[in-house]
């Protein structure tokens, strides 16, 4: 099934009232550009789609729906709607079907009702095709709507996370759902009892039970609150780097701090790439000294004065159990056997020779071991790198001291502000990794000192623990046990599935970033985090082209595994990639995806718009409200766009979809 | 069953964690504890619960360890093993007996017996510490290499 995006229309918003059509590569072109002046609230537009899609609008706050609210008109708006079409197409030699999801919004009460509309006519709630309901999650909607930089989410080591997606996606979170539904029901159906067998209530195990429960809650409080904190101090750093860097601007130092950064971050690269070298000779324990290379002549020395690994000593065994004659011929005696037995005693197994041999060629192969000298010659290049990283570092604080030598107090409280937040992110970040810690080794916790435990995920554990005993002493051993079977096979099918779902996740991502960058650059792993490399090695980041089509690659791999092929919607494709790493990115857009919906900003145009433009036929949309500051973009719309002006509305907004419009008005400057 | 000092799960976490970072696996750094352990020559348990501050890491070295290198710390070990322990290599009947203690007819990626990784798991441990008392708390992972580069390898296999 392939959804695209026919059109949007909204009235009564925080966005511009409008109607956008869009078009997808069935139709016209896969390459739809979106400019809007700032302020016309794109941002809106993109949570609207993504509120719709992922029904998460249904859990919208009242404050969070009073935001979405017109402000600057008189008299302020009573209702508003958003209208989401979309093109349905359930096979490729189907006709598409259209599918109206619409959102309305009270804000007399700060309400919303859904309601939808198709072939089989109007329903008083979203109706979406049974196909696309495994997709409806903010995880899986988050993955064909990029809004801001995906590299955090899906690259970074630590904080990035290309697992999740991949789990819903495939289904398999709904497995973990399940085996979370078998534990809860379990521990449920113990609870009913209240434990109050005579036994239960006199044994030890239904007190630690009861402390480790509230132990567990008041840890999985503690989890929550410090993710809450993440998501908003994350929030929090991005608006005070964006006015950190607007502030760099203001003080021409823009482009001082933009090298700075690139130099950092290819030193960075550089020495991720070198510690991997020298981890990779390291793993030869005759990197760590030249006398291992003494020791093993030494060892191969006396192995051979032994006469070490020597004769086989099965063959003797077998020859001496089953013959009565000796190799001369002779009857062999007993005494004889004794002798020989005696003798070949002194012999290894052949298990023990095949080692003892390879052992011997080793040290045969490595008598004159390069590997030391190599790894002193990387550990040398790898002080050269930190002193380059030491020579950046002081270009930064100089540009630091520069700017808060000529800055004004406002720019001092951002940096301030910026220097503390940090700070907090990394206790709160430490606070999570403390709380997520697991260790299988549950035996060091004394049960009687639950509060000794500071790892929720470790609580979890023991607590099931707890619960399986528990079951034993109520009578429940048969239930637990078909438990933990049901539990086994869950969980063995969710690692070996998700296993074999990576492995083709980056075998497919590969092949695309093959025909992307001619292999300059291939994910390596997906573990938790996508890792990317080159030749096998995994690199700290590659250039933002890279980074940026690895996520695309990664990305429209998973979205065509899947059944339901979706748009790609990103906000500010290009923001964060130099001049040629546009053009590259440009080349390949129109085959990443059949609809592609890109947000972009006037500094974007450069490079990214001609190499689209060669690259084939785009759809432009340029946007903008009904304005005095609008008005040179007013008289330049022909009259059919002219027509579609909407006297009733407040805050109407003008759309022209011509290429020469398009090119000749930039709109990102305007408020 | 190679084991881990429990405290050093904590304590590599970030070296782990690390972005692009060289240490693929627990065992890379359980590797480096060992092979602290075995150059120094630490090789009495450093006391007689040790066994209850282990963790398990895995049964096997992960990919990253080629056969090739798993003989030469198969090697390694049995010959490090009988000079540690004063054995005397011109005794050719005990050379044989360690060397039928050590190695494993059965398990063809360690090459080990039970006992052999056992005694690895002590030189892991007490590697281990040593490197903690030099760090407390552990830098990132360059920093981690060359100070083990130029600090700790010039002392080790004399």
């Amino acid at each position: 099934m392939r959804i695209s995006i026919k059109s949007i229309e909204t009235s009564g918003l925080r966005c511009v009232d409008s109607k956008i059509d869009f078009t997808d590569r069935r139709e016209k072109t896969p390459v739809n550009l979106v400019q809007a002046p700032n302020g016309t609230a794109k941002t809106t537009i993109i949570d609207l789609i993504i509120g719709v899609l992922s029904k998460s609008a249904k859990k919208w706050t009242k404050s969070e729906i009073k935001e979405f609210r017109k402000k600057k008109v008189t008299p302020l708006p009573s209702t508003g709607f958003f209208k989401l079409e979309l093109g349905i197409q359930k096979f490729e030699s189907d006709e598409p079907s259209s599918l109206i999801l619409q959102l309305d919004f009270d804000f007399e009460n700060n309400t919303i009702h859904d309601t939808s509309y198709d072939d089989s006519g109007y329903k008083n709630f979203w109706s979406y095709p049974p196909e696309m309901l495994p997709y409806l999650d903010d995880t899986c909607v988050g993955l064909f709507i990029f809004k801001g930089d995906k590299t955090d989410e899906i690259l970074t080591r630590g904080s990035g996370d290309a697992v999740t997606p991949v789990k819903s996606y495939f289904g398999l979170s709904s497995l973990e759902q399940l085996e979370k539904d078998i534990k809860k029901s379990f521990r449920d159906k113990l609870n009913i009892r209240g434990h109050d067998t005579v036994e239960a209530k006199e044994n030890k195990n239904t007190k630690h039970l009861k402390i480790w429960e509230a132990r567990k809650d008041e840890l999985d409080n503690l989890l929550k609150l410090y993710e809450k904190q993440k998501l908003e101090l994350d929030t929090e750093l991005k608006a005070i780097e964006k006015d950190h860097e607007e502030e760099l601007r203001k003080h021409h130092l823009i482009d001082e701090q933009k090298k700075i950064k690139s130099n950092l971050d290819l030193n960075a690269a550089d020495i991720s790439k070198k510690t991997n070298e020298i981890m990779t000779l390291l793993r030869d324990p005759f990197s760590f000294s030249e006398d291992i290379n003494d020791n093993f002549v030494s060892l191969k020395n006396t192995l051979d004065d032994h006469e070490l690994p020597g004769t086989s000593r099965s063959f003797f065994d077998r020859w001496l159990s089953n013959s009565d004659k000796c190799f001369c011929g002779e009857h062999l005696s007993e005494s004889k056997k004794i002798h020989f037995k005696d003798t070949i005693s002194s012999y290894l197994t052949d298990d023990d020779i095949s080692i003892v041999e390879s052992i011997k060629n080793e040290a045969v192969e490595n008598q004159i071991a390069p590997q030391k000298k190599a790894l002193d010659k990387l550990f040398d290049e790898l002080n050269d790198l930190f002193n380059e990283k030491k020579l950046f570092e002081i270009e930064q604080k100089k540009l630091e001291a520069k700017l808060a030598s000529i800055a004004g107090a406002e720019t001092k409280e951002i940096i301030q502000r910026h220097k503390d937040l940090q700070a907090k992110i990394t206790t709160n970040d430490s606070n999570i990794q403390r709380l997520t810690f697991f260790d299988k080794d549950l035996s060091k916790f004394s049960l009687d000192r639950p509060e000794a435990c500071l790892s929720y995920n470790i609580c979890e554990a023991i607590v099931d623990q707890l619960y399986e005993v528990q079951s034993e002493l109520e009578g429940f051993s048969k239930l637990a046990r078909g438990r933990s079977t049901l539990l086994w096979v869950l969980q063995r099918t969710l690692t070996d599935s998700l296993k074999s779902i990576q492995k083709e996740l980056v075998e497919s991502s590969n092949e695309k970033l093959g025909k992307f960058t001619n292999g300059a650059i291939e994910v390596i792993n997906i573990d938790k985090n996508l890792q990317i490399g080159t030749n096998g090695h995994e690199q700290a980041q590659g250039s933002g082209a890279q980074n940026a089509l690895s996520i695309y690659a990664f990305t429209t791999s998973i979205l065509e595994r899947a059944q339901v092929h979706f748009p790609l919607i990103v906000d500010h494709p290009v923001t964060a990639l130099d001049g040629l790493a546009r053009i590259s990115l440009g080349e390949k857009i129109s085959d990443i995806s059949h609809q592609f919906i890109g947000f972009l900003i006037d500094t974007e145009r450069e490079e990214f718009l001609p190499t689209l433009e060669k690259s084939g036929d785009l759809h432009y949309i340029s946007l903008f409200r009904n304005s005095s500051i609008t008005e040179p973009f007013r008289d330049d719309l022909n009259q059919e766009e002219i027509d579609t002006f909407d006297g009733e509305s407040k805050d109407f907004g003008f759309v022209s979809y011509r290429k020469e419009f398009f090119h000749k008005h930039r709109m990102g400057t305007l408020k | 069953m190679f084991k881990i000092h429990t405290s050093a799960n904590k304590w590599q976490e970030s070296l782990l964690k690390e972005k692009g970072g060289p240490f693929k696996t627990k065992m890379d750094l359980y590797y480096i504890y060992f092979m602290t352990g075995i150059g120094l020559k630490l090789d009495k348990p450093p006391h007689p619960e040790y066994t209850k501050e282990l963790s398990d890491i895995n049964d096997s070295y992960p990919m990253e360890f080629s056969s090739s290198i798993r003989y030469k710390i198969a090697g390694l070990f049995l010959y490090r093993d009988m000079v540690n322990n004063n054995l005397p290599s011109t005794d050719k009947s005990l050379v044989k007996k360690k060397i039928e203690d050590t190695f494993s007819k059965t398990d063809g990626n360690t090459f080990l017996e039970p006992d052999a990784i056992k005694q690895m798991n002590i030189y892991a441990f007490n590697g281990f510490n040593y490197i903690k008392e030099k760090m407390n708390v552990a830098p990132d992972s360059a920093n981690f290499l060359v100070f083990y580069h130029k600090e700790l390898m010039p002392q080790l296999f004399k």
